[in-house]
């Protein structure tokens, strides 16, 4: 198949109408494919997001007349981990596949005297479950927290999620965005669009403190990076490489990023698969430092969680933690795919640990407090 | 200095660009497709051995190449093979890339590939450390005279221009064209690489025109850098960085990311058109306005800067082939 891909590829131009048209038939098909082949799977996993919805019904009743609610889903890490750290009611929700189940959820928030529904990010049949709690009530505030940035419009999935979203705000079903970039915040906010800027925040204080083992080696931590080519593992690898003494810890790690390590003959402690958060979190306590270093962000939570399990953390120059403070001297990165600038920043964190996190302890007082500044006037509007 | 030629592909166009600039004598072979193209391009290399070329310096190791090195160095044992690496860790996310260039260490562990060159000083450091014969090749772009075109003459408008010749992620596209929505007074002149570009600005409501590029080529490129008052290329990577190099010698600032080691810390020329933040708008809404109020003083020192610079990347290109 692949094979045969290239040869379509070698001969019709990838912006020809034809190569489009055979695009979008293959689409199709293999769509149809799967659903053929998957039916029992799709089954469940209906059944599945139905059982999820009765469990959204039950908790809204808890939020009985308050201001706000806030759904988001549990599935999508980043996000839920970004929302539980924002909000006090919150609801996890995944996908709505049937739109009975978005009608019961509309009608539990009309019941339950909910003033407003923030959606952070939109799942599928979110769009239909909002359009019926405006049918039922239009009073009720629909507020959207869009995690992303203009680079996603790059996927088809995010530019029609986008264009969805806008065109509701102009039908007034949605009456204000929120974003976790301030470039985001200001661009919209151009654009035309009622907007909000919030950022992530994490709060770890019940994580285990774990005692770090002594190894003498320089333990460099690299996580959550084998999905997309966006994370830059292999230049986080290389520079590890270029730091004397260092061991990288990778989780997960892919078959390719193995293989590198191998040809790089770093010495390595990775394992292939995702691990709990909390598990993660005191496994990264025996690091040095953790890099980051990927190209572009809104508001990223691994670096935070970081900090907050006491150690460093570099990341890239790509959103708005650490602007123009000494701290942000240190730790982010304006070369990201330059590993002989990431090894020099290594070392130079490694060698101010101690100041660092000093750094960061004053600036995570000011930014808790301007997170819960940001989620009041949000929530209030 | 050693009779050679440069072999590059047609995959990679905007490499292209500067590799031909920057070697007298390239010709282009096709990629290993097929047994037809393997052995048209075995005998195309061996009518050139017959005319006395000593090596073959390859542009990237694309579909196929890997094997006609085998069986140059088979036949041939005293004819050298180099190899100018056109990828770079950032691009190894993907399998073509990352198999091609895990070939390209292999063969060179094999002493099938006498010399590899970097066009990244963060490779070159990698692999100088971890054993194998490398240099770092300056990549560059020099303007023949004949070249030279008039350039937009200012007015009211401030026409931008975007020319991402690739609809790549790394490109960092849509990012980019949010820039003009925060400068006043400006037109969009970009690169129609896919409908949603023109969807996109639109919906956002940026003023543009399209201008799309038919050929990806050094022609082609000037023709639409000296209709603007600046060029922006903030892609998240890169390693050849040809609207850069062609837009400046045309007189136009270019505004880059901060992928290149064309530019020394501190240097002057680089804080105006460097751009630390490639996914930040606002910053590089600024940076363009910086950009356009300093013109005058950015080419000054462009020529400055240029005219040690190709010392520099000459020096780097004849020890490459010496080697």
């Amino acid at each position: 198949m692949q094979k045969l891909k290239n040869l379509i590829k070698r001969f019709i131009k990838k912006d020809s109408f034809f190569y489009k048209v055979i695009r979008k038939i293959y689409h199709i098909l293999s769509t149809l494919k799967y659903k053929i082949v998957n039916w029992k799977k799709i089954k469940q996993e209906d059944k599945h997001y139905s059982e999820q919805v009765d469990k959204a019904v039950e908790i809204l009743q808890k939020y009985k007349g308050k201001e706000y609610v806030v759904f988001y889903n549990p599935t999508w890490l980043g996000v839920a981990a970004s929302t539980k750290g924002l909000f006090k009611n919150y609801v996890p929700l995944e996908h709505i596949h049937n739109k009975k189940d978005g009608e019961k959820l509309a009608k539990a928030i009309a019941n339950n005297n909910i003033k407003s529904v923030i959606f952070s990010q939109i799942c599928d049949g979110w769009i239909n479950t909002l359009e019926q709690i405006k049918k039922l009530n239009e009073n009720i505030k629909i507020k959207v927290i869009w995690h992303g940035n203009c680079y996603e419009f790059f996927s088809d999935y995010t530019w029609n999620l986008n264009k969805e979203v806008m065109d509701l705000y102009k039908e007034k079903k949605i009456d204000c965005f929120a974003f976790v970039r301030s470039t985001m915040y200001e661009f919209y906010k151009k654009v035309g669009f009622k907007s909000f800027y919030l950022q992530n925040n994490v709060h770890l204080q019940d994580i285990e403190k774990i005692e770090k083992e002594n190894t003498g080696k320089r333990k460099i931590g690299i996580y959550n990076a084998d999905t997309r080519e966006l994370k830059n593992i292999y230049t986080a690898l290389s520079s590890i490489k270029l730091v004397p003494n260092s061991i990288a810890d990778v989780v997960p790690i892919n078959e390719g990023a193995k293989r590198f390590t191998e040809i790089l003959n770093l010495e390595t402690t990775s394992i292939s698969d995702y691990i709990p958060n909390e598990e993660l979190m005191k496994r990264i306590q025996q690091n040095e430092v953790n890099i980051y270093p990927t190209f572009t962000e809104n508001a990223p939570m691994f670096p935070l969680e970081s900090f907050e399990m006491g150690v460093p953390c570099l990341l890239g120059n790509n959103n708005d933690y650490f602007v123009g403070t000494k701290l942000g001297e240190y730790v982010i990165l304006t070369r990201e795919d330059d590993p002989i600038d990431i090894k020099k920043r290594i070392i130079n964190c490694i060698e101010h640990k101690e100041e660092i996190m000093n750094l960061y302890q004053d600036w995570k007082k000011e930014f808790d407090n301007k997170c819960e500044k940001l989620v009041e006037e949000f929530v209030k509007a | 200095m050693k009779k050679y030629i440069l072999l590059y592909g047609d995959k990679k166009l905007e490499d292209n660009i500067c590799i031909k600039n920057m070697f007298e004598n390239t010709k282009k072979i096709n990629l290993g497709w097929t047994d037809f193209d393997e052995s048209s391009n075995m005998k195309l290399l061996e009518d050139m051995i017959e005319k006395g070329t000593k090596q073959f310096i390859f542009l990237g190791l694309e579909i196929g190449w890997d094997k006609l090195i085998k069986n140059i160095k088979e036949k041939y044992q005293d004819i050298k093979v180099k190899v100018i690496c056109n990828t770079q860790d950032s691009l190894l996310y993907y399998e073509y890339e990352r198999e091609n260039f895990f070939k390209l260490l292999q063969l060179s562990k094999e002493k099938l590939i006498d010399y590899i060159a970097f066009l990244k000083k963060g490779q070159y450091e990698v692999y100088k450390e971890l054993g194998y014969k490398c240099s770092y090749l300056r990549q560059n772009y020099i303007l023949q005279s004949n070249m030279k075109k008039d350039i937009k003459v200012k007015n009211d408008i401030i026409d931008i221009g975007i020319y991402p010749l690739n609809y790549t992620w790394d490109k960092n596209i849509f990012n980019q064209l949010c820039i003009p929505k925060f400068i006043g007074n400006s037109n969009l002149n970009y690169n129609v690489l896919d409908e949603r570009m023109k969807e996109f600005l639109t919906t956002m409501n940026i003023k543009n025109k399209e201008d799309k590029l038919e050929k990806i080529d050094e022609n082609s490129l000037i023709d639409k850098v000296v209709k603007n008052d600046i060029t922006i290329s903030c892609a998240f990577t890169e390693y050849f960085h040809p609207l850069f190099f062609i837009s400046m010698e045309q007189g136009v600032p270019c505004l880059i990311g901060n992928t290149s080691d064309l530019f020394e810390d501190g240097e002057e020329l680089k804080k105006y058109v460097v751009t630390l933040s490639e996914d930040n708008p606002i910053m590089n809404a600024k940076n363009v306005m910086k950009c356009l109020e300093n013109r005058d003083k950015i080419i000054e020192l462009y020529k400055e800067w240029k005219q040690n610079y190709n010392r520099l990347a000459q020096e780097s290109i004849e020890a490459f082939i010496e080697k």
